[in-house]
């Protein structure tokens, strides 16, 4: 009984994507924003570089994972610096400073055991056309994994925004881009 | 021709892996909601305040039933931290967040007036037998809001329920718990708007 209900499900679920969880706002990350910075910013363009690792899809043991929101996971960032960056009051569409970024790659290594993700992109900074910041930041997290695919995947798939959370720490705690938006 | 068929089927036996009960485990998911938007607040009220989540809290992981017998694991002051913050913000002038009440007292010089003590309680089940993400989920806020002294002030409670079916979380494990989530920050925003004693 358990094996046709299963074979249903793989029948119903065949080629079905999984979606990365929405990204969650760092209260710490958003303390950090409001006490190094005072001028607000605004959003420039988020891309993917041609051929990056998980730029539209991160695979966890053979299910794609794809972003919840836009085409990729450049998009998955801008959205989560553009949350942040609101909730910390730092947020303005006619803000002289612009922040832009490539997405260099990203992905998920759901061994058994002990599971890991990255993610890697380039920050440009730029006032009145002068580049005031450019450089690669990467944001890691390790989690609990097991062999078993409903336990590992589920984990990764909750993990990823945790991901993100470092990758823009990184950023807002390198002292270059603390003075790059001053 | 075949080949797709294949890689379909095999897409599908890796996607399901996911899905199936694995009797006694307890499977990962996140309460956080999206928050994009919450209730419009109408007059903001005109004090900062702090909200104190312990580290304690913070890394406290709770289990409650899934579906077939499985159960799931969650963390819910991690998971809920961005959206009370939003929360607060959208009610208050300003939020800071502490880790104890013994760190209030010391902000009275950045105009903090209130402290918030949020507490959150969970529940949730599946009616499936073969599939663990649970379909229904509860959660309760209660905010306990004293003065910088600690001195009561008054005691909010927000509920949110949310459910989801198998065709709706097979792409996000977690939706039935986001949806109650989303709810309760919801109503927390506007009982908390709505709380006489605050604008006091």
């Amino acid at each position: 009984m358990k094996a046709a209900i299963c074979a249903a499900a793989v029948s119903l679920m065949a080629g079905c994507a999984i979606k990365a969880p929405p990204y969650e706002p760092s209260v710490n990350n958003v303390s950090l924003l409001k006490r190094v910075s005072v001028e607000p910013l605004r959003l420039g363009s988020f891309t993917v570089k041609a051929g990056a690792v998980g730029g539209t899809s991160v695979s966890l043991r053979g299910n794609p994972m794809a972003s919840p929101v836009g085409q990729d996971y450049a998009a998955y960032v801008a959205d989560a610096l553009k949350q942040e960056l609101d909730m910390a009051k730092r947020l303005s569409p006619s803000a002289a400073l612009e922040v832009s970024g490539t997405l260099l790659g990203t992905d998920i290594d759901t061994a058994a055991g002990t599971a890991s993700g990255y993610v890697e992109a380039r920050f440009v900074v730029t006032k009145d056309g002068q580049v005031r910041f450019d450089k690669t930041k990467r944001g890691d997290f390790s989690w609990e994994s097991s062999f078993i695919g409903a336990v590992a995947i589920p984990a990764a798939q909750r993990n990823y925004p945790v991901i993100v959370q470092n990758l823009l720490s990184a950023l807002y705690g390198d002292t270059d881009f603390q003075n790059a938006i001053k | 021709m075949k080949f797709q068929t294949i890689r379909r089927a095999l897409m599908g036996l890796a996607s399901v892996t996911a899905l199936v009960v694995m009797t006694g485990c307890a499977h990962q998911v996140s309460m956080s909601p999206e928050l994009k938007q919450l209730p419009a607040v109408a007059s903001k009220i005109d004090k900062n305040v702090a909200y104190v989540i312990s580290a304690a809290d913070l890394a406290k992981e709770v289990q409650t039933p899934g579906g077939g017998g499985d159960k799931i694991k969650y963390q819910p002051y991690r998971d809920l931290d961005g959206a009370l913050y939003k929360a607060f913000s959208e009610v208050f002038k300003d939020v800071t967040k502490l880790s104890s009440t013994a760190e209030a007292p010391a902000l009275a010089s950045k105009g903090v007036t209130l402290v918030i003590e949020p507490a959150i309680t969970t529940t949730s089940s599946s009616e499936s037998m073969f599939t663990w993400p649970p379909t229904q989920f509860s959660v309760e806020l209660v905010c306990k809001v004293s003065d910088l002294q600690g001195k009561a002030i008054t005691e909010v409670r927000a509920m949110g329920k949310g459910a989801a079916t198998f065709d709706e979380f097979k792409s996000d494990f977690s939706l039935a718990a986001r949806r109650a989530s989303k709810e309760a920050v919801d109503n927390l925003v506007k009982v908390l708007s709505e709380t006489a004693e605050l604008r006091r």
